[in-house]
């Protein structure tokens, strides 16, 4: 996929989050019959974010690319995450999302729009956390040959983890000891100083214990509040980087009554999450996430 | 006082009766002892889930008398909201039920609106009186004398007309009366003496009337009310309920009014309006806040 300014589909993304900020899709290079969600609802082009976008980042905290040369051409994948603000950017009438995006090329054209907006700051915080102005390094890092697995390794690796987590097995999570994971901006695992969570999270018990690992949460058996990790979509992979994609919901039914477990979440929701797994000498060593919840059930749109 | 037919009322009593045992066993989960036809047909604010999942599960209370209800006799179909509990939060459960030839439910559909709910687009607390809303409300449930009646098609059109009203700006579409109330959530939102919302700032506009609103702009955020359907109507007691979305794009892009959401969403709501002497004389609505383009089926969705 080359853009209109000669870039690729990294570039690609840019440009959406730029057109975004300007109100401007037709900038785009847009299929005739592309298909556009937003929050899983197949909306007009034009309307919900893009009528109230004013600004858009420099930068994308993650990204990951994929492309694909088939009969029908070049088919590419690109996803990111990044922050921008909704209504006047320059007084208070403004306010901060962060906004995932993932776009499908087909061809020179985009095919496919999905996006998340994450509209309220993560974990009971004011505001989002600074962190996600910049882009991750640790995720754009490029792998030594030896620690790089094929697009299979990858995404058995992720659904591993998932797996893990619906069932709370920490046997099924193939994660290094020292695999940080960052959700909406905040790290939630191996911070036992609870860096950037407000107190009233922290007092609640919130994950099972902050400063433990990713598995040792789950023996913790904090997560069997989550019922389900369903409908996963492994919509971008890059070996040389060891990334992998995933967008599904966690189905959370609430404090279900009778449950031999408590649920920090009282109604039932269902949380739509892109998570990207960053995988090297076929361990999990970061996670970076991103999610909202919506009603009990809903379903992505794709 | 009109009359209305035996087997009408007979109708009227067993849905009665169903709605009743609902709300009764809700706390329990036991929609088991319900009279199920096979294969029926449950949703929960647009989602197709299991009978038993969603609210029947996590439901601790539900107030024994209900703030309104609207029985459609000749459709066999009842609508009816009223107070329910979940671990202990108060929420507001609007449930729809229909039966077939054989007095068994095939369709029930739920709307629950939640309060400080992390599935709603809506990150504040959003107004409820629970108080109001525990018991029926006051003359809604009186009889129309038979001069005043509207037919099934005139309480239709005067829904409509509301609807139509609101969501373009022309006052001249709604048949209200000047002393119409208009309870939304149990909180009254016009002719208040008051002139602000409870917890709220003052707002000039909540003394006005229902058709001031609309002549003075302060609708001009609504774009739209959309995917309106279940239609019931009880011309007897001159009742009209319907279904839709109130479409809010948000402070978009050079918009000079006033715009109550900085991002955009869609709130579903149920509305009902008693008519009169071919004006509405009284609005009882129940409204949550979903994300922007939401339907309510998911046929609809994809």
């Amino acid at each position: 996929m080359i853009t209109a300014r000669g870039g690729g589909l990294e570039d690609l993304l840019g440009e959406y989050y730029a057109a975004l900020a300007a109100g401007d899709p037709g900038r785009l290079p847009l299929a005739a019959d592309v298909r556009f969600t937003e929050n899983g609802q197949r909306i007009a082009i034009g309307t919900g974010l893009w009528a109230t976008a004013t600004r858009a980042a420099d930068s994308r905290a993650a990204m990951v690319s994929e492309e694909a040369y088939g009969p029908g051409g070049t088919a590419g994948s690109v996803a990111g995450w990044g922050m921008i603000t909704e209504g006047a950017a320059e007084d208070a009438d403004g306010a901060d999302a962060l906004l995932g995006v993932r776009l499908r090329t087909t061809g020179k054209a985009i095919s496919e729009i999905e996006t998340v907006v994450v509209r309220r700051a993560p974990f009971g915080r004011a505001t989002f956390p600074e962190r996600l102005l910049e882009p991750s390094a640790a995720m754009a890092r490029i792998l030594e040959p030896t620690d790089r697995g094929t697009r299979e390794d990858l995404v058995r690796a992720a659904s591993g983890y998932l797996d893990g987590v619906a069932r709370d097995d920490a046997g099924l999570i193939p994660a290094a000891d020292d695999c940080i994971r960052i959700e909406n901006g905040l790290q939630t695992v191996l911070n036992p100083d609870a860096d950037g969570f407000p107190a009233t999270f922290v007092s609640s018990g919130g994950l099972g214990g902050l400063g433990l690992g990713v598995r040792a949460q789950i023996r913790t058996l904090a997560f069997r509040y989550i019922e389900d990790i369903r409908d996963r979509r492994f919509v971008a992979a890059d070996t040389a980087r060891g990334l992998v994609l995933v967008c599904c919901f966690f189905d959370h039914p609430g404090k279900v009554r009778g449950a031999g477990f408590d649920s920090p979440i009282v109604a039932p929701n269902s949380m739509l999450i892109w998570e990207l797994f960053k995988v090297a000498g076929g361990l999990i060593r970061r996670i970076e996430a991103i999610g909202a919840a919506f009603p009990y059930g809903m379903r992505a749109g794709w | 006082m009109g009359e209305v037919s035996q087997e009408l009322q007979e109708r009227r009593a067993y849905l009665g009766s169903y709605a009743d045992r609902y709300f009764e066993l809700l706390p329990s989960g036991g929609h088991q002892q319900l009279p199920i036809a096979p294969g029926v047909v449950f949703s929960e604010n647009g989602q197709r889930l299991r009978l038993g999942q969603g609210l029947w599960a996590t439901a601790t209370g539900a107030a024994r008398t209900r703030a309104v209800t609207v029985l459609d006799g000749p459709a066999g179909q009842i609508a009816t909201w009223g107070m329910v509990t979940e671990a202990g939060h108060d929420a507001i459960l609007g449930v729809r039920l229909k039966v077939d030839d054989e007095g068994l439910i095939d369709e029930i559909d739920t709307f629950v609106v939640r309060f400080n709910d992390m599935a709603s687009t809506f990150s504040g607390s959003g107004l409820l009186d629970a108080q109001r809303l525990a018991g029926p409300t006051p003359g809604l449930l009186d009889l129309v004398d038979e001069g005043d009646r509207p037919s099934a098609a005139e309480l239709r059109r005067a829904a409509d007309g509301y609807l139509d009203g609101v969501s373009s700006g022309e006052v001249g579409l709604i048949p209200v009366a000047d002393d119409c109330p208009r309870i939304e959530n149990g909180v009254q939102t016009v002719l208040r003496a008051d002139g602000l919302l409870p917890g709220r700032a003052p707002n000039p506009a909540t003394a006005m009337g229902v058709a001031q609103q609309v002549r003075e702009g302060v609708t001009r955020h609504i774009a739209a009310a959309r995917d309106r359907g279940m239609y019931l109507t009880d011309p007897s007691r001159g009742l009209v309920m319907v279904r839709f979305f109130f479409d809010h794009p948000g402070a978009v892009r050079g918009w000079q009014g006033r715009a109550p959401f900085i991002g955009p969403n869609s709130m579903p709501a149920w509305e009902v309006f008693k008519v009169r002497g071919g004006l509405i004389r009284h609005i009882e609505a129940i409204i949550a806040w979903f994300p922007y383009g939401y339907r309510w089926t998911p046929e609809e969705q994809r």
